[in-house]
């Protein structure tokens, strides 16, 4: 059956392995991916602990519904205290690796300690093997997966690795698996480096059995039509989550020239341009659309290039807020940081805001050893990547990541650095989008968009189709809005979002299957009648929303065990004192109404039943069954 | 494609970003205007049905920007 497979505890340290069956009580509380991941992170880890030591407990884990034939099901979810915000670190991916640990009889890994020398764990068939690593030392993350293939003579092998960062310790290296796929935020990459873990990998013959085969393929079939009916899934299907930027960056709603401007004037990097390097397009496991192009550079330094991608925040990290206006920018620059494993969103927040530094002069040419950090400078900004993931320079202090980084360039460089919770902002501007502002402001694992973005905010729907959306599974008879300027409303769209890709990352499923970034995409309904067709497990669209919530409260608790409070909700001044420049005339001139956004998030707060400082009341946790937490059942 | 109360849903038709409204877009035409408010944009075509904006006609862009103020 779906619910057979394994949790394993892995000591580094001493080498000893353990298995045990994950019981069904568990997964009717957690489901599995995230959800599980918290319950294990907030029961095995100590607080206060050093992100970066031993003491630091890896969670590598499949989707509930990984492998089986839910539309998708291919994610991949990876958990430790983050190194670099101090609080839940949590990054999700797509690829073939969660449903491969599934068939190799996992769910679930947890891995403590640090082994003495680098190793990688040899995942197959109810076993697991710790094997040396030197020899992968210093390797990329293509070599990497390319020389375990090798090992093993298989090359089904399916592998987490990290790259040269990962090993450096950057505070946001990422996890790689394939040429594309990246767990890219909060720094797990870093984790894997200080346990001397070069890899993961994974392979596996056992069969996970359908509880309902017949009406699992039929569901799935209708799932597949109506996603790939859909207007969004058709351009996602041709290019990508690159087709995002011609929506924002004609409308003025995203970070040029690090926080200075919302708008790439005259830009010329949108999404059409992969046309004149893809060779085709892949997708990941279980996928109808396909969204990552597999593209080769033609020309410059970087010719010969194949590499797969790039994702909207490519183009943000090494076009828009860097002033680039090159599209073999974006794709080199998205090849390096795949290469050494760092996080290409965190990666070019960090350069852009070196750059704004030394265009203010609290960076000279004495602090970037002569290379002239200038906006638009392509080079510069390439070779600002390439000294992050060795930590040379300049680029070992921005290797710290955002407060760190602080401390040691000044505190005059504070203002300028767009973070929330010690990680950078998405390359969007949220200043006149008060919903996408407050889900930034308030996500459980700092600033990001894929937590709870409520991107259908911004297509001005109907109320009436609002108000289907966000008054199910649980009702709301509050305000909601289809002017994307207001605050009305927007709590609760924040709240809905939050609890829709908890679902889903519990599941395994890829958010953009979801209302993500298209209001006909699947719902609540949809996760539960997949969750009983491929498992049997029966549990009500109500539920499945529960057990988000569930989830959700856990990693606040984990946050304010680690020392969060209501400060830590909130955004860097500029976007309260700076109207935005440029952009339409609904983007322009805007900034955010400080009284208005705490009342947002005292709203937030109460929607989620936590006290004024976002602390879970007694009874909210009592409902949830998080009063006794930690319960150590796994 | 889908069949709605205003007819074949994405049918080379765009919403403006400006204004909000939805209108009908030439075929293969690379420039639409919104009749609602003027605004110029590039379109390009996902498949040969699907119509989508790419950006703004830059070259009006600053006209178009001083006349929004």
């Amino acid at each position: 059956m779906a619910l057979n497979r394994k949790i394993a505890y892995i000591d580094l340290s001493t080498g000893e392995v353990e298995t045990a069956p994950i019981p069904v009580m568990m997964r009717k509380l957690y489901l599995g991916g995230r959800g599980l991941d918290i319950y294990l992170l907030y029961n095995h880890l100590e607080p206060g602990v050093d992100p970066l030591g031993p003491e630091n407990v890896l969670l590598v884990s499949a989707g509930l519904l990984a492998g089986t034939l839910a539309s998708a099901s291919a994610r991949s979810h990876l958990a430790a205290k983050s190194p670099l915000t101090g609080f839940v670190g949590s990054t999700n991916m797509g690829g073939f690796f969660a449903p491969e640990l599934r068939w190799a009889g996992f769910d679930h890994l947890v891995i403590k300690g640090k082994a003495e020398s680098p190793v990688y764990l040899w995942v197959h068939d109810g076993e697991i093997e710790i094997e040396e690593a030197s020899h992968l030392w210093g390797e990329d993350t293509f070599e990497t997966q390319d020389l375990i293939r090798q090992e093993w003579g298989d090359p089904e092998v399916k592998v987490v690795c990290i790259g040269l960062a990962g090993e450096r310790l950057v505070r946001f290296a990422n996890v790689r698996t394939g040429l594309k796929n990246s767990g890219g935020r909060t720094g797990i990459g870093a984790v894997m480096g200080s346990k001397n873990l070069k890899a993961v990998a994974v392979r596996g013959t056992m069969d996970i059995e359908i509880e309902y085969p017949e009406e699992a393929l039929k569901y799935n079939k209708e799932i597949i039509d109506k996603i790939c009916s859909t207007k969004f899934a058709q351009i996602m299907q041709r290019w990508g989550t690159m087709f995002i930027y011609g929506a924002t960056n004609s409308t003025g709603l995203i970070r040029c020239r690090n926080f200075q401007l919302n708008q790439l004037v005259g830009g010329n990097i949108e999404c059409e341009h992969i046309d004149e390097y893809s060779i085709g397009t892949e997708g990941c496991f279980g996928c109808s659309i396909h969204c990552r192009h597999k593209y080769i550079i033609k020309d410059g330094p970087y010719a010969g290039v194949y590499a797969q991608g790039p994702e909207y925040t490519s183009q943000g990290a090494f076009g828009m807020e860097v002033g680039c206006n090159n599209f073999e920018t974006i794709l080199a620059g998205n090849y390096l940081v795949n290469k050494y494993g760092l996080d290409t969103l965190e990666t070019g927040s960090m350069i852009a805001w070196a750059m704004e530094l030394y265009e203010k002069g609290i960076l000279t040419d004495k602090d970037t050893e002569g290379l002239k950090l200038e906006w638009g400078n392509d080079e510069a900004v390439l070779e600002m990547v390439e000294r992050i993931a060795k930590r040379k320079g300049l680029g070992d202090i921005l290797a710290e990541g955002p407060l760190r980084a602080i401390e040691r360039i000044g505190e005059e460089s504070r203002p300028y650095c767009i973070q929330v919770k010690g990680m950078s902002n998405l390359h969007s501007d949220e200043r006149p989008t008060p919903s996408l502002a407050l889900g930034i402001a308030t996500a459980s694992r700092g600033s990001d968009h894929l937590r709870s973005r409520p991107a259908i905010d911004l297509y001005h729907l109907p109320e009436a189709l609002l108000k289907k959306i966000y008054g199910y599974p649980t009702p709301y008879d509050g305000p909601l809005s289809s002017d994307y300027t207001t605050y009305e409303g927007k709590p609760r769209q924040v709240q809905w979002h939050e609890m829709c890709y908890e679902a889903v990352d519990c599941l395994g499923i890829c958010k953009f299957h979801t209302i993500f970034l298209s209001p006909n995409l699947l719902g609540f309904d949809e996760f539960s009648k997949l969750i009983y067709y491929n498992t049997g497990l029966e549990i009500s669209p109500q539920e499945v929303w529960e057990i988000a919530d569930r989830a959700y409260t856990l990693e606040r608790l984990f946050n304010i065990r680690e020392g969060l409070g209501r400060e830590d909700d909130w955004l860097v001044d500029r976007y309260f004192d700076e109207p935005t420049p440029l952009g339409l005339e609904i983007a322009r001139n805007k900034v955010l109404d400080r009284e208005k956004f705490k009342q947002m998030i005292d709203e937030y707060y109460a929607l989620h039943g936590w006290d004024e400082k976002g602390v879970p009341r007694p009874e909210t946790l009592k409902r949830l069954g998080l009063d006794k937490e930690p319960s150590h059942m796994l | 494609m889908k069949e709605t109360k205003k007819g074949k849903e994405g049918l080379g038709k765009v919403r403006c970003l400006n204004c909000f409204e939805r209108f009908e877009v030439a075929p293969r035409a690379e420039i639409a205007t919104c009749p609602s408010c003027g605004w110029e944009w590039r379109i390009s075509w996902p498949n040969p049905k699907l119509a989508k904006i790419r950006g703004p006609v830059w070259e009006a862009w600053e006209k178009l920007q001083t006349r929004g103020e």
